[in-house]
């Protein structure tokens, strides 16, 4: 016995264009992803630029550790070379700028800042691992009066501010216990951080509301599957 | 002679519906962090978010109204629908994290989808300290629905017959804690809602007390607890427990790790009051004797080594990364490269033993399992006694796993094949490692990390990884998520369907 064919109807057709419609607008925003800037898209000749001009009397860090006694000053380091040879650094006096990044953590007359010296924090200098490009950082803990300086911490959608920071490598802070942080002595925000403006991409809407339409489409066409 | 057949249009239809049920809870999962997005007005991550979730739910739908009503599925059915589900959950997880901007490819998105599902922790995210909250949050859900997981929910509402069983061991669970899998469903549902409420209220006070704002705080903990509890190693952070600076929320922490690295049989038998099961249970008697054990190497390395020169330090940061190592969690307390460069020997081999072990069978953590371990163990004995009893004579053992059990060779020889087939995973991925030109500690340190789905890393895994490394990770990932069973059975399905007789 062969089944009688039913006629296809009018409205299924519609609904399942609209899946077909969803699932190419959902290609097609796939696609258009790979070019819309974003921070695993930012050339980093963007935002880094040679190191500064060694400070008189610094150490400068060749590799990971430093290659010569403590000077006069702080080094100018970053983050990545103090975790990287944290014995050869403990207990001298560095200077790291980046961004301040994430909450801040205020416990009694002290704060703890993460400072990111890396390829996203635009710290005008070569950043700590570019060729990496995940973030590299390190946690800063400082009196609670300095850590006034800082009005903006980076964060979803905006930037913290730039600071310059000088304090003493701990490998491990006798006060706290903490592991490779530096104990902070001076402070200085050097740009003022804010919102940073990444504009959702023009055929994002669109393409969510065809996926929307799709969806319901889809779930209305199961439905029907589904009744005797 | 056997013969093959090749499965049947009504086969592939089932093993087709069950899979679109899974990809559909995990994209209409996506809807809870898009309503985040709405609510901060992260309009592109929302959208993004969105975007994902009707297209896996467009997909699932279709998969699901191609197939007939499922009534009794078969075993092999559920066990080729669990080894595709977690090849093809990843996809859907990866749509969104790809839309974000913070992966250059999309393979890249897939592995941070494959290693949140598979509840690893390895992660090639770039510039996650600007990542919006609502990806955040989507990050550490997947750690969540992969956990607890995708296919329970399945097991839950939909599947039932021989095919649930299929499905659940498919995906590397044996406990059948309450008569039926679907009623262990539920029960692994209700406990892991109770330790979210309590998990995250503890950890919201943790990092209250350590100085973070309260709405923050309750932000950071219920992420947090999902990747402790189901034991997967993402954090809000990229500088993962390190950032918090806090004895306190390590503390809270390490409870979680462990209460995740028990089964759920034995969190049911401690639910019902009987406390005695975890002094008689073989899995934790194992888990006692390698902690302790690999603590004691971990703490002499540390402290031969000169890492630390104070005791309490040696404890604190030794005992944490051991069970963040043991429980598969991957959290790290210190960074990476003083982990991989600054830790010396013997602690990093310790942390390698500790993830190679594992957590306990039925328990969200990878690895061989204590299970395993401990019938290893058993079979070993049993030869050595045999060996200075007379001639004949008939020797019998047993083990208390849950209920008192006879110890039978089959079993044993079973999960030697396992641990076996493990222990292969972790030295193929280090050779492959070492052909890309990395260290044999490295290569070792990371291959097991994504084959037991833990997810520390000595440095190796980043965005600028050779592809070759990414796939072997990813497929390390899933082999040892699924332990091996369920992929197999897929590599059967397909074999019969190209070689099998109709």
């Amino acid at each position: 016995v062969t089944a009688a064919r039913r006629p296809v109807r009018r409205r299924a057709v519609v609904l399942a264009v609209l899946v077909a419609v969803a699932v190419v607008a959902g290609v097609v925003e796939l696609l258009e992803a790979q070019t819309t800037p974003g921070p695993a898209r930012r050339d980093p000749a963007d935002v880094a630029s040679p190191s500064p001009e060694p400070t008189p009397g610094s150490v400068q860090p060749e590799g990971g550790c430093p290659v010569s006694p403590e000077g006069g000053g702080p080094a100018d380091v970053l983050s990545s070379r103090l975790v990287d040879c944290p014995d050869g650094w403990d207990g001298r006096m560095v200077r790291i700028r980046g961004e301040v990044v994430g909450p801040r953590l205020a416990r009694g007359g002290e704060v703890w800042l993460q400072v990111d010296d890396d390829v996203h924090a635009g710290t005008g200098r070569a950043a700590a691992r570019p060729h990496l490009r995940g973030n590299g950082g390190i946690g800063v803990a400082l009196p609670a009066d300095l850590a006034r300086a800082v009005s903006a911490v980076g964060g979803p959608g905006r930037r913290g501010d730039l600071v310059e920071v000088v304090g003493r490598f701990r490998r491990v802070d006798p006060d706290s216990g903490e592991v490779a942080v530096l104990r902070a002595s001076d402070l200085e925000v050097q740009r003022r951080g804010g919102p940073v403006g990444r504009p959702t991409p023009a055929g994002r809407v669109p393409a969510a509301v065809a996926a929307l339409l799709g969806a319901a489409a889809a779930v209305v066409l199961r439905r029907r599957a589904a009744q005797p | 002679v056997s013969t093959t057949f090749r499965p049947s249009r009504t086969d592939l239809a089932t093993v087709t519906a069950l899979v679109g049920r899974a990809l559909g809870v995990v994209a209409a999962a996506m809807l809870v962090p898009a309503a985040l997005g709405a609510l901060l007005g992260e309009t592109g991550s929302a959208l993004a978010l969105l975007l994902g979730a009707c297209l896996g739910l467009s997909v699932a739908a279709v998969a699901v109204g191609w197939s007939p009503a499922l009534g009794d599925v078969r075993w092999g059915d559920g066990m080729v629908a669990a080894g595709i589900t977690w090849l093809a959950a990843p996809l859907v997880a990866a749509v969104p994290l790809y839309l974000s901007g913070h992966f250059p490819t999309f393979l890249h998105a897939y592995f941070d989808a494959m290693s949140g599902l598979t509840c690893t922790g390895l992660s090639v995210l770039q510039d996650l300290d600007h990542l919006p909250d609502s990806m955040n949050l989507w990050r550490h859900l997947l750690h969540f629905l992969g956990g607890q997981g995708i296919v329970l929910v399945v097991l839950t509402f939909f599947a039932g017959g021989g095919g649930a069983v299929g499905m659940y061991a498919g995906e590397g669970r044996e406990d059948k804690i309450l008569p039926n899998v679907r009623r262990t469903a539920r029960f692994i549902w209700r406990a892991s809602l109770v330790y979210a409420l309590l998990g995250s209220a503890a950890l919201t006070a943790a990092l209250a007390h350590s100085g973070l704002r309260l709405p923050r705080a309750a932000f950071h903990a219920v992420n947090l607890f999902m990747a402790a509890f189901d034991t997967g190693g993402f954090a809000p952070r990229s500088s993962s427990i390190a950032y918090y600076h806090s004895a306190t929320v390590e503390a809270v922490l390490i409870v979680l790790m462990v209460a995740g690295a028990l089964s759920f049989a034995l969190h049911h038998r401690l639910w019902q009051g009987d406390g005695r099961e975890v002094l008689r249970n073989i899995e934790m008697r194992v888990l006692l004797v390698t902690t302790v054990g690999l603590m004691a190497v971990l703490s002499s390395g540390l402290v031969v080594d000169g890492v630390y020169d104070d005791w309490v330090e040696v404890v604190r940061r030794g005992l944490f990364q051991l069970v963040s190592a043991h429980s598969g969690a991957g959290f790290q307390s210190v960074p990476s490269p003083v982990l991989a460069a600054g830790w010396g020997f013997l602690a990093p081999g310790a942390l390698i033993l500790a993830m190679a072990v594992g957590g306990m069978s039925g328990s969200t953590t990878g690895g061989i399992k204590a299970i395993r371990i401990g019938l290893a163990g058993k079979m070993v004995g049993l030869i050595a006694r045999r060996s200075a009893t007379p001639t004949g004579a008939h020797l019998v053992s047993g083990y208390h796993h849950i209920e008192r059990q006879a110890f039978r060779p089959d079993a044993a020889r079973a999960a030697t094949s396992v641990l076996v087939l493990f222990l292969f995973l972790y030295f193929a991925g280090a050779a492959i490692g070492m052909f890309y030109g990395l260290p044999l500690e490295s290569a070792l340190f990371e291959s097991t990390s994504a084959a037991a789905g833990v997810g520390l890393s000595a440095g190796v895994t980043s965005p600028d990884m050779p592809r070759g490394l990414f796939v072997t990770y990813a497929l390390q990932m899933y082999l040892g998520r699924v332990e091996f069973i369920s992929a197999l059975a897929l590599l059967g399905y397909v074999a019969a369907m190209l070689r099998g007789r109709t």
